[in-house]
C-alpha cells in the first residue's frame, strides 16, 4: 500500500512545482504594468497615478525584487496559508474560500452522487438485459450526456422548471430547493459516462470462464451479479471517478455561474471578469490540489481492487 | 476501410455533423439576412415566412445569426483542433522518439497541464487578456496540444519497440524517416479518433467560454454568446435559446458518435475474432 502510494506520488512534487510556477506567472501573463493593474482594482480604470506612488506600490507589492525571488516569497506566504487580500472586496482570500469551498464539494457530491445511483442500476440493466429497451434507453443517456452543454440545459431547466412550471427558485443558495437543478445540470455528463463503464464492464465480466462457474453450480443470477461480477465489474468504474471528479470541478464555473451558487466555481468566474488576481491564484490552486488528491485517491482505490496490476511499469 | 466507414455509430454521427457543418458553410446562399443587423420594428416575433425561426431581442434575424455564428462556432473549432493536433503530433513524435531529459521535461509539462481542470486554464489564459476570439483560439491552442502530444508519444513509444523499426535503424534509416514512414503510419488512427473526440470537447469549451463572456464579442453572432444573450429574455422567445443549443449538441453528439464508432472499428480491425 505505502509503496503503492509512493510510486503514484512519485511526481506529484513536480507537477505541483509546475502547477505553483504556472500560477505564480499568471500576473505576468496579463497585459501592462502588474503596479497599474493592482492600482486600477483599487482606484478603478480612470485612475492615473504619480511616479512616487507607482514606485511605492511596487515597492509594497514586491514587485521591484527579482522574479525568482518573487516567486519564493509568494510561496513562501502560500505554505503558510497566507493567500493575499482579493482586489475586490479587501478580505483575506482564505476566509472567503473557506466558506465557499464546501458549497462546490455539496453541489459536486450530491450530482456525482446522483449520477451514481441512477448509471449503476441503469447500466446493470442494461447489461443483464441485452437488446431491452432498457439497453437502448442507456446507450442513448450514454450517447446525449457527454454532448449536452451545462450552459444550455442549465437555463433551459429555468425556462422549463421556474419559469414555466414555477416549482423552483431560477437562481441563489440556501434552502434544498436551490440545489436541486445545479446538481441536475453537473451530474449529466458523469451519468453519461459512469451509464457506459458499468454496462461496458458488466458485459465483458459476465463472458469470464469464473462467471459460467457460477452459473453452473447453480447459483442464482442475482447471487452470481451480487457475490461474483460486481467486484470485477466497478474496477473501470473506479478509474475514471478521479477524472469525473476533475470534470465536475470544471463544470462548477459555468453551473454555479449558471445559478447563482456562492462555490468557487462562481468565485473563480468574478475573479476573472475583475481580473482580481490572487483571487484567481486561490481558486486555481484549489481547483488543481482537489482534482490531483481526486486522482491519486482514485487510482490507489483502483489498484486496491483489482490485485493483478502491477503499478508502475513499462511506460508512464 | 469499407468495414471501418460502415460502422454504424460512424454513419450516423456524420450524418448529423455534415449537414450542419454544410448549412453554416453555404449561409449566404441559404439566407440573404444580415446576422448583425438590428430591425427594431420587428423584434421578438415568432417564426415566420421571413424569419424561419423568429427575430430575436434586437430584431435580427435567429436563422442568419444561427448559421453565421457557427461560421465562426465551428470554423474557429476547427483551427484550434489543426493546429493543436499538428504541434501535439510533431512534439509527441519528437518526444518519443529522442528519450531522455527532453521527454522527461516535456512529459512532466503535460502532466501539469492536465493537472488542470480542462476549463480552469484555458477560462485564466482567456480571461488574462482582452476578451475576444483571438485571446480565446490563443487559450485553447496553449492547452489542447497536451493530449495529442501524449497519445502520440505512447503510440509512438509502442511502435519504436517493433523490430521492424529495429530493422530500419540497423540499414541506417535517419531518425526523421523513421519517424514519417514507420511511425507516423502507425499512429495515423489514434490520432483521426482523437482529432473527432477533442472537435466534440474543444466546441463545448469554445461556446463554453463564449457564453461566460471571454470569446466573440456580441454583435458577432457566435453559439455560446448567442447563448448568453438569450439567457435574459429566453421567458419571451424560447426560440434563441434552444436553436443555438441545438447546434451546438447536436455538432458535439455527431462528432463524438463518429469518433467512437472509429475507434470501435479501428479496434476490431487491430484483432480479428
Amino acid at each position: 500500500m505505502a509503496a503503492i502510494l509512493l510510486r503514484r506520488l512519485r511526481w506529484l512534487p513536480i507537477v505541483l512545482l509546475g502547477v505553483s510556477i504556472i500560477t505564480f506567472s499568471f500576473t505576468y501573463l496579463t497585459p501592462g504594468d502588474p503596479v497599474m493593474n493592482i492600482l486600477w482594482a483599487r482606484y478603478g480604470q480612470d485612475f492615473i497615478p504619480n511616479d512616487e506612488l507607482l514606485n511605492r506600490i511596487r515597492a509594497e507589492a514586491g514587485l521591484d525584487r527579482p522574479l525568482p525571488l518573487q516567486y519564493l516569497n509568494w510561496l513562501a506566504r502560500l505554505v503558510r496559508g497566507d493567500l493575499g487580500e482579493s482586489f475586490v472586496d479587501k478580505k483575506p482570500i482564505v476566509e472567503t474560500l473557506t466558506r465557499r469551498f464546501p458549497v462546490t464539494l455539496r453541489v459536486g457530491g450530491a450530482s456525482l452522487t446522483l449520477a451514481l445511483l441512477v448509471a449503476v442500476p441503469l447500466g446493470t440493466w442494461a447489461a443483464t438485459h441485452p437488446y431491452s429497451w432498457i439497453d437502448t434507453l442507456s446507450t442513448i443517456v450514454s450517447n446525449i450526456g457527454v454532448a449536452v452543454p451545462q450552459y444550455w440545459i442549465g437555463p433551459v431547466l429555468i425556462l422549463a422548471l421556474s419559469v414555466k412550471l414555477r416549482l423552483l427558485p431560477t437562481a441563489g443558495w440556501g434552502t434544498a430547493k436551490h440545489l436541486v437543478m445545479p446538481v441536475l445540470t453537473l451530474s449529466l455528463m458523469p451519468l453519461a459516462f459512469f451509464t457506459q463503464m458499468v454496462r461496458a464492464g458488466l458485459l465483458e465480466v459476465l463472458q469470464q470462464d469464473y462467471i459460467r462457474t457460477a452459473r453452473a453450480k447453480g447459483l442464482p443470477p442475482r447471487a452470481v451479479l451480487w457475490r461474483h461480477a460486481f467486484k470485477n465489474a466497478f474496477i473501470p468504474l473506479v478509474s475514471v471517478f478521479g477524472l469525473r471528479i476533475t470534470a465536475a470541478l470544471a463544470g462548477s464555473v459555468i453551473v454555479e455561474s449558471i445559478f447563482a451558487v456562492p462555490g468557487i466555481g462562481s468565485t473563480m468566474y468574478q475573479a476573472v471578469r475583475f481580473r482580481d488576481l490572487p483571487m484567481m491564484q486561490a481558486c486555481t490552486l484549489i481547483f488543481v490540489g482537489a482534482a490531483l488528491i481526486a486522482n491519486a485517491l482514485a487510482d490507489v482505490t483502483y489498484v486496491l481492487l483489482n490485485p493483478t496490476i502491477h503499478y508502475g511499469r513499462g511506460p508512464t | 476501410m469499407r468495414r471501418i466507414l460502415l460502422n454504424p455509430n460512424t454513419i450516423i454521427g456524420l450524418a448529423i455533423v455534415l449537414p450542419v457543418v454544410l448549412l453554416c458553410l453555404f449561409a449566404p446562399l441559404i439566407t440573404d439576412l444580415d446576422p448583425v443587423k438590428q430591425v427594431l420594428p420587428d423584434r421578438l416575433q415568432p417564426p415566420s415566412r421571413q424569419h424561419p425561426l423568429g427575430t430575436d431581442l434586437l430584431g435580427r434575424d435567429v436563422l442568419s445569426r444561427l448559421l453565421y455564428g457557427g461560421r465562426l462556432s465551428l470554423g474557429l473549432t476547427f483551427l484550434v483542433v489543426t493546429i493543436t493536433a499538428a504541434t501535439g503530433t510533431l512534439i509527441g513524435l519528437t518526444s518519443g522518439l529522442l528519450g531522455g531529459l527532453f521527454d522527461e521535461v516535456l512529459m512532466r509539462l503535460v502532466d501539469v497541464i492536465v493537472a488542470f481542470p480542462s476549463i480552469l486554464l484555458m477560462l485564466t489564459i482567456a480571461g488574462l487578456q482582452k476578451p475576444g476570439i483571438g485571446s480565446l483560439a490563443v487559450a485553447m491552442i496553449s492547452v489542447g496540444w497536451s493530449p495529442f502530444a501524449r497519445v502520440v508519444r505512447g503510440e509512438c513509444l509502442k511502435v519504436r519497440a517493433m523490430a521492424y523499426v529495429d530493422a530500419a535503424v540497423s540499414i541506417g534509416a535517419t531518425p526523421w524517416r523513421i519517424a514519417t514512414k514507420h511511425i507516423l503510419p502507425n499512429v495515423t488512427n489514434a490520432l483521426l479518433v482523437m482529432v473527432f473526440l477533442r472537435f466534440s470537447q474543444n466546441l463545448l469549451s469554445i461556446a463554453g467560454l463564449s457564453f461566460l463572456g471571454l470569446g466573440a464579442q456580441p454583435p458577432t453572432p457566435e453559439w455560446g454568446t448567442m447563448l448568453s444573450e438569450a439567457r435574459n429574455y429566453m421567458e419571451l422567445v424560447p426560440m434563441t435559446m434552444i436553436v443555438p443549443g441545438m447546434a451546438i449538441f447536436l455538432t458535439t453528439l455527431g462528432m463524438s458518435l463518429a469518433g467512437d464508432g472509429l475507434r470501435l472499428a479501428f479496434d476490431r480491425a487491430a484483432k480479428p475474432r
